[in-house]
């Protein structure tokens, strides 16, 4: 970093942190050192873990080893001294290649943080009216109990709407995608046989058999493929453990559009037996890491249930160019 | 989570959203994919649309596969040669008839095919359902 950039935040106004490739204080603003270290000594030179505690400490370093490991921008939350701060970390590359980090605190509005907590409060309630229903169902068997079964599954769609909307406020709390790297991209068709070979065992051990449904042919895909493979191994995790009600899981992927708009699609569908299907209209959320994975690549991801046809998770990137 | 037939949806999709719930009731699952694919070809950006187009296609490989039964049964023509022009099959089935020779086995047709799984696979059921093509004793 510049002497002309650093003098440059000395006048912001919001807390910046400076971190070297060791881990140590390479530079703090005035803003920081009032409101962080108030009557402490000069942080430069000191590792980064000191600046913080309890906590913050844990959220400030898990943020900075994953920017620092991955080079890439880290969104977090924190709270010091009863004031809420959305923090982001990004990577700064010194010459030598090696990575160092910078933080920068802004305080969060009262809008925001009760957007958050807004979130929170819903899933909860939602979450439990999902066991509740699932558990109604296992007696709605039969034909005799046909209406108990249609009303519940009216309240699972009706259910997943809300569980759609949640989705979406998380979305949007998160904030917006980071750039993508315009040279990186990958071979699909090998990512996805790569995943399903390593997540078939899991699924097996369940009795569940994980198939794959891929063209003969797909085009490279623009983006990080690790990320993609992170992502995706995230979501056949998450299908494991609410699965159970289907004999399997496909994982597939196809080319959708024309010309500019050509994207492929990634989607992991289940169907469960009868017997499932008010539970599958109402899938679990989406994890955040993936949501926030696809919205670094420019993608979209959208979870989309039916009692009819059960559940899938379509994730849409674009191809390389 | 979106439901079809949400008020949100212009009219055309609507409509052909909610046919296609009809079909899905009589288990018509070829004739709602049908349905899906024109809807998502008419909204682009609506990818809950083809996460429902995955659905059914990973649902007719199923059905698919239960009617062709064990891939390593070997597909054999049940009309004279001369005579399947009659049924006035697209290019794409033809050329799978093509690949029949009373020797290779289901599997083996859809590797050397070069067709996607599912492409594969429909044509082969529909050739079983017509009639066109048996399964060899």
């Amino acid at each position: 970093m510049s002497i002309g950039s650093v003098s440059l935040l000395t006048f912001i106004d919001a807390p910046v942190v400076v971190g070297d490739p060791e881990g140590r204080t390479a530079y703090v603003n005035p803003a920081f050192a009032t409101r962080f270290r108030a009557g402490g000594d000069d942080a430069t030179g000191q590792p980064l873990s000191t600046l913080f505690e309890g906590g913050v400490r844990e959220a400030v370093l898990r943020a900075v080893v994953e920017c620092c490991e991955q080079g890439r921008t880290v969104r977090f939350r924190l709270r010091h001294g009863g004031v809420p701060y959305a923090a982001v970390a990004s990577p700064i590359v010194a010459e030598d290649a090696r990575v160092g980090v910078v933080i920068l605190l802004v305080e969060s509005s009262a809008v925001e943080e009760r957007l958050i907590a807004l979130q929170r409060d819903l899933s909860e309630p939602v979450g439990e009216l999902r066991r509740v229903l699932d558990e109604l169902q296992e007696p709605a068997g039969g034909r005799r109990d046909e209406r108990h079964r249609t009303l519940i599954e009216d309240g699972a769609r009706a259910l997943g709407r809300v569980q759609k909307w949640c989705g979406e406020l998380a979305t949007l709390i998160a904030g917006p995608p980071a750039s993508v790297r315009p040279e990186a991209s990958f071979d699909a068709l090998r990512l996805v046989h790569d995943v399903a070979a390593r997540m078939r065992g899991d699924f097996a051990a369940l009795g569940i058999a994980l198939e794959v449904l891929l063209p003969a042919q797909l085009p490279r895909v623009r983006g990080d493929g690790s990320r993609v493979e992170m992502a995706l191994v995230r979501l056949l995790q998450e299908r494991l453990s609410t699965a159970r009600e289907s004999p399997s899981v496909t994982l597939a992927a196809r080319p959708v559009g024309r010309g500019d708009a050509r994207s492929i699609v990634l989607s992991i569908c289940d169907a469960p037996a009868a017997a499932g299907r008010a539970a599958a209209a109402s899938p679990e959320p989406v994890p955040a890491i993936v949501i926030e994975i696809v919205r670094e690549l420019g993608g979209e991801i959208r979870t989309v249930a039916d009692p009819l046809m059960g559940r899938t998770t379509a994730i849409r990137l674009d191809v390389k160019s | 989570m979106t439901n079809v037939g949400d008020a949100d949806y212009d009219v055309p999709t609507a409509a052909l959203l909610r046919d296609a719930q009809e079909l899905l009731r009589t288990e018509n699952y070829e004739g709602a994919l049908d349905l899906y694919q024109t809807a998502a070809a008419l909204e682009p950006d609506r990818i809950e649309l083809e996460g429902y187009v995955d659905l059914l296609r990973s649902r007719l490989v199923k059905i698919y596969r239960e009617r062709i039964g064990e891939g390593d049964r070997i597909p054999k023509l049940l009309v004279p040669s001369d005579q399947i022009t009659r049924f006035n099959l697209p290019a794409d089935a033809g050329f799978v008839l093509s690949l029949i020779d009373g020797r290779t086995c289901f599997d083996e047709l859809l590797s050397v095919s070069g067709m996607g799984p599912f492409e594969a696979l429909r044509i082969f059921a529909s050739l079983l359902e017509a009639r066109i093509v048996g399964v060899a004793p």
